[in-house]
């Protein structure tokens, strides 16, 4: 990247005649609306004057041979044009608007006291920026699929209103569920539902909030959600709710992470491993590890602060400590990956010669489980991608419209598209007819795939299995047409996509990129810090590391280390000439 | 109102002991017309509590002043009876400097710099109040009724506002022991409106040390060699060096404590309302509040060659004088001991810190800057450092010059400055190298390095200095260079085994090689003190590479700037703690805002949300 010596400007000065403060601080103090700066000392006996508002930073400087800038001149926006140019007019300073607009923005020109021109340009906030802060929101608030329930929320200042008009109820009481029957915005009838009101700033967000509980349906949430914004309340954007919840204080930045993955959870769970951080639940354990670091961060600490009263920690404690904390932080480095699993998916791509049963196989893995995956608008489903599911997990099956819509994807879609598909997946299903030899496009596949994670599956076994043979990784006979086959498949995928047990994300996790850079950096520095030891370095080394690792974890756990530390020392050791 | 007559001096220092004397010395050497006023000029830096300067980060403070142009280090050096490094094994970056200071000598030698000094003059006077006018100062008024005149005023007051001395039942007011309290200035300082707050401190009894058996006490033997702060003084021992020992209380001592508990006016007879420092505990404190350690270590440390007295560090007290002998008497080898002179309290005011900007100049009245323990610290060095950036900031202010600012990466002097301003204090100050988040950087060895072009910009460092310094570090670098070149015709050095001949800096990175090890193969120019600074910066680039990576991130928060009208109350995400102290501080940056305590990481990072979205208008959040 390029870059300049100069950066910004720091400041306009402008000039005025000898004694114009008192002129030049009504005009651009009082009618502009700048705040004035006093001068520093040694510059305030030079005469001028210093404004600054926001971004703005304008000097006055006093000219003996002043002369008005009628053409060079400062361009202000104002916030308030309108009200700028009343207040100018009610002081019997004329503006003079200028009728072409700037950049899409009125503007005007008016003569400061001593004839220097001056623009100003509207800078109000445009009504969409207006609405964006204002707007009361809608959206389904539930995780996409068929729960017995939905919840519609609501959130701003006209919530209650809207929900009102929605239900057809008198008042809603706060905090307590009412039965009501909800109506569309021209009153017909939608559902029965509940309906909770909480006020602000007691409600999640801290705006009130309005929930809507209805019946399943997804089609029924989304009309109710229709029937709001035509009421006047705005489709909330992705993470709306949670921006607000946060910005209103509602939130710490460990629940924003896990309210995401909420919205976000297809698969229940990954629902529950939200939830679990929802809690607190990470923040609580990387306060567990931190604790444990302190005591010899303190000692350390202490030794070096105070030499003579107080001892180094002993290094072989340390190490261990170490080796326990590095356990710890892949734990839940793995986790994490495992969390991140279960919210992207695992991507599977099945590739083998035409008439091997491919497609076959992906309807039969698809087959009752699709009612819980896609089909739900606002998902996504891709074209080249289908969803399934095996012990709550997604599966993405890339590259499979293609699969499915031709018997030979291999030749039908081109080799080079294929490949893609076949190089970035997580794991491969090779589909082989086992009862016809292997043909050489088998053949390339396999050398092709082998050191991959990759599941081979002799299909149509019910036909024969000579083409049968040892192959590395998992290898499986069978037909698409048996459930058992189907079944030891499913394990197989879950076996090689996340280790087969599935992950209890119930226990903290990481979610947020930041928390696994965080992680990453402490993981490097404890690595650091146990060679440092290893190769018996200086212990104020090992101790730049462990602080490190701390203030990673810290990161993490969105807490203040240094003071913390400092208490602590003083509270174990008794310190002091 | 009266007439303000022409300024007596460019910068006015009020105050003699650490503060006030660099304060003065720099602002005089920097060439401005100077004026030290301070009640007797005969007893400025009479190091009042212990005789040591220096110990761990506040030997590189130390070695920060002398690397600016400062005195402190010079004037150590002249008087040192005991110097040892501290923390030698524990890592280069924490190695310190402690002298023990003949503290005749240190009076002696601060007041021959001062006077060496032509724009420097010294008058006795006991300042009662300032002159402001239209929110700047315009001179000091004194106790005699003389005042004097001048735009930069530099208080460095130590403990003399308002001071009051405690001793069991006796109160009496004092700055220190046998001096007047300034109380004139306290009330003027609090009419102004500044925002004051009391703190205490206190000092050990003194003991005789014809009285003592020392056989009956562990020896620490002070450095063969004469281990020095300032590179500009001479290498050799300025008199005979001598020991300190240790020795530990008991439990007849802790029960005299314990039983005239009800005579310390800091418990039983509760009338100090000060707070005092957590790491420079009374022994009172220590009884009590680790009442689960049988014994307390002691140190026992001559004041100098000629002193009759010996200081008992670890052993402040206010107890009653006739407790204090009781109890010295239950130590080892002081069971005999006379007592010269006994520990006292002392409480004191001092002004908030925060009341400062990172130049040490008051916000509240131009020209008027603080330092030392008017601060709200503690010890020489602390002092000291600050003494040096306000008074070299008063005099860059004349000058009309940009004012010296160190950053928290450059030296433990930007620590301090920016802790104090930043956080303000709820206790004495003291320094300590955990303070340092880039303490790898802020070295002892490397302060002229980092610190001397910076004093030779404010003309702080005199040529003399500045030559030496250049010259120093060019043989350093060459000596770098040299070491990854040179190739060493051997494969095994002690029990480092190598897979080929390792260069000169490959050897030195092996942890267990030093210069020492190698020396046979050392070049010519490579020795003594050039040999030791490379072998920290060859085992330490690493970690030094790594910091600096570190604050080149950091950089960012510390430029993004807070506008000065920051709506605080508008951020309803912002804890109400962070929001108040946010709004009361108005920091500059958002590094700076991170830095105050009460203010989480999460506060910052809401902070940035809202500073990023008034810029771009859509809101960024994490999601």
């Amino acid at each position: 990247m390029k870059r300049y010596a100069t950066t910004r400007i720091d400041h306009l000065q402008i000039a005025i005649p000898a004694g114009g403060e008192g002129a030049a601080r009504a005009f651009y103090g009082t009618l502009l609306g700048l705040r004035e700066l006093p001068k520093p000392a040694e510059l305030a006996v030079r005469g001028g004057l210093w404004f600054r508002s926001a971004s703005i930073a304008l000097h006055l400087g006093v000219d003996p041979d002043f002369r008005p800038a009628r053409k060079a001149h400062v361009a202000l926006a104002c916030a308030d044009y309108d009200g700028v140019l009343a207040r100018l007019a009610a002081a019997g300073v004329s503006a003079t608007p200028d009728d072409l607009p700037f950049e899409g923005r009125a503007h005007g020109y008016v003569a400061d006291p001593f004839g220097n021109r001056v623009e100003l340009i509207d800078d109000t906030p445009l009504a969409a920026n207006d609405d964006a802060a204002e707007a009361t929101i809608v959206a389904v608030a539930t995780p996409p699929g068929q729960g017995a329930i939905a919840v519609v929320r609501l959130s701003g200042s006209r919530a209650r209103t809207i929900a009102l008009r929605l239900t057809g109820a008198a008042a809603l009481p706060p905090r307590q569920a009412t039965r009501v029957a909800l109506v569309d915005e021209v009153g017909r009838p939608l559902d029965d539902a509940l309906a909770l009101y909480f006020p602000a700033p007691h409600s999640a967000t801290g705006e009130d909030v309005v929930e809507l509980h209805v019946h399943g349906a997804p089609v029924l949430a989304r009309e109710v959600v229709r029937a709001a914004i035509a009421c006047g309340a705005r489709q909330a954007g992705p993470g709306e709710f949670t921006r607000r919840a946060f910005l209103g204080g509602k939130l710490d930045l460990d629940g924003v992470g896990a309210v995401g993955d909420l919205i976000a959870a297809e698969t229940a769970s990954a629902a529950r491993a939200a939830l679990a951080n929802l809690g607190g639940a990470l923040r609580a354990r990387v306060a567990d590890l931190r604790a444990a670091l302190r005591e010899p961060l303190e000692r350390l600490a202490a030794a070096i602060d105070f030499p003579d009263e107080v001892e180094e920690p002993p290094r072989a404690p340390l190490a261990a400590l170490l080796s326990e904390l590095e356990d710890e932080l892949m734990r839940l480095q793995r986790d994490g990956e495992a969390g991140r699993l279960l919210r992207e998916g695992v991507s599977l791509a099945i590739v083998g010669p035409p008439n091997a049963g491919k497609s076959s196989l992906l309807n039969a893995l698809l087959g009752e489980e699709r009612a819980i995956v896609s089909n739900i608008p606002g998902t996504t489903r891709d074209s080249i991608e289908e969803r399934f599911v095996i012990d709550g997990v997604a599966v993405r099956a890339i590259d499979t419209a293609g699969i499915r819509a031709h018997a030979d994807p291999l030749e039908a879609m081109g080799i080079e598209r294929s490949l893609r598909a076949f190089e970035s997946a997580r794991v491969l299903v090779l589909v082989f007819d086992a009862s016809v030899p292997l043909s050489a496009h088998a053949e390339e596949l396999l050398a092709r795939s082998e050191g991959r994670t990759r599941i081979v599956f002799f299909n149509k076994a019910d036909l024969g299995t000579s083409a049968r043979r040892e192959v590395s990784g998992i290898s499986l006979c069978g037909s698409v047409r048996w459930p058992q086959s189907l079944q030891e498949l499913r394990a197989a995928i879950a076996r090689a996509g996340w280790g087969g047990t599935q992950p209890d994300l119930e226990r903290a996790h990481l979610a947020f990129g930041e928390e696994f850079d965080a992680v990453a950096r402490a993981l490097e520095a404890l690595r650091s810090a146990r060679a440092a030891l290893a190769a018996d370095e200086a212990l104020d080394l090992v101790g730049n590391d462990l602080r490190l690792i701390d203030a990673a974890l810290a990161h993490l756990s969105l807490a203040t280390a240094s003071e913390e530390m400092l208490d602590g020392i003083f509270a174990r050791f008794c310190i002091g000439k | 109102m009266e007439t303000i007559r022409a300024d007596d001096a460019a910068v006015i220092v009020v105050g003699g002991g650490h503060a006030g004397v660099e304060a003065a010395h720099a602002a005089a050497k920097m060439g401005l017309s100077t004026l030290l006023l301070t009640g007797d000029p005969e007893r400025i830096c009479t190091l009042p509590c212990n005789p040591s300067i220096g110990g761990s980060a506040k030997g590189q403070l130390v070695r920060e002043i002398d690397a600016l142009g400062g005195a402190m280090g010079v004037l150590a050096d002249s008087c040192s009876v005991h110097a040892r490094f501290l923390n030698e094994s524990k890592g280069p970056a924490v190695r310190a400097l402690r002298q023990l200071m003949d503290k005749p000598s240190y009076n002696r030698m601060a007041l021959r710099l001062l006077r060496s000094l032509p724009e420097l003059r010294i008058e006795a006077a006991m300042v009662e109040d300032l002159i402001v006018a239209a929110g700047e100062v315009r001179g000091v008024r004194c106790a005699d009724g003389r005042s004097f005149y001048g735009r930069r005023v530099v208080l460095a007051t130590g403990t003399f506002l308002g001071g009051k001395l405690f001793r069991g039942e006796e109160v009496q007011p004092g700055g220190r022991h046998a001096e007047a309290p300034a109380i004139g200035l306290s009330h003027a300082l609090r009419a102004l409106g500044f925002s004051m707050q009391r703190l205490k401190t206190g000092t050990p009894p003194r003991v005789d040390r014809t009285s003592v058996d020392y056989a009956a006490m562990r020896v620490q033997e002070p450095s063969s060699t004469p281990l020095l702060f300032s590179r500009r003084s001479e290498a050799r021992f300025v008199g005979e060096q001598l020991p300190c020992y240790l020795i530990d209380t008991n439990e007849r001592t802790h029960a005299l404590v314990r039983e005239n508990l009800h005579r310390s006016p800091l418990y039983g007879l509760d009338l100090i309302r000060g707070i005092g420092p957590r790491y420079c505990p009374s022994i009172e404190d220590k009884v009590i509040k680790f009442a689960h350690n049988p014994t307390h270590q002691l140190f026992i440390e001559p004041e100098g060659w000629e002193e009759p007295t010996l200081y008992v560090g670890g052993f402040s007290t206010s107890l009653p004088a006739e407790v204090q002998l009781a109890m010295l008497q239950t130590l080892p080898g002081m069971e005999r001991c006379e007592m010269l002179r006994a520990g006292y309290a002392v409480e004191y005011d001092m002004v908030a810190p925060t009341e400062l900007d990172d130049t040490l100049q008051t916000r509240r009245i131009a020209g008027l800057y603080h330092c030392g323990q008017l601060n709200g610290t503690s010890g020489y060095e602390e002092a000291a450092a600050q003494g040096l950036v306000a008074g070299a900031n008063a005099a860059l202010a004349a000058q009309g010059r940009e004012p010296l600012r160190i950053a928290r990466s450059e030296g433990y002097i930007g620590v301090l400055v920016d802790d104090l301003v930043g956080k303000g204090v709820d206790e004495p100050y003291r320094m300590l190298t955990s303070r340092a988040e880039h303490r790898v950087l802020l070295r002892h060895d490397n302060a002229d390095r980092r610190l001397t072009p910076r004093g030779r910009e404010i003309g702080l460092v005199d040529d003399d200095q500045w030559t030496g310094c250049v010259e120093e570090i060019e043989r350093l670098d060459r000596a770098v260079r040299e070491a990854e070149r040179l190739r060493l015709p051997t494969r095994e050095i002690g029990s480092e085994r190598f897979q080929g001949p390792p260069t000169l800096a490959e050897a030195l990175r092996r942890p267990h090689l030093g210069v020492e090890d190698l020396r046979p193969w050392l070049p010519e120019g490579i020795s003594g003190e050039i040999a030791e600074r490379l072998e920290i910066e060859v085992k330490l680039e690493g970690y030094v590479r790594r910091e600096e990576q570190a604050i080149l991130q950091a950089a960012r928060r510390e430029r993004l700037v807070i506008p000065a009208d920051f709506a605080y109350d508008r951020v309803g995400a912002l804890s109400s703690e962070a929001r108040e102290k946010l709004a009361r501080q108005r920091p500059r940056t958002l590094g700076a805002a991170g830095r105050i305590p009460g203010v989480a990481p999460s506060d910052v990072a809401i902070l940035s949300l809202y500073l990023q979205r008034s810029e771009h208008a859509s809101p960024a959040v994490a999601q």
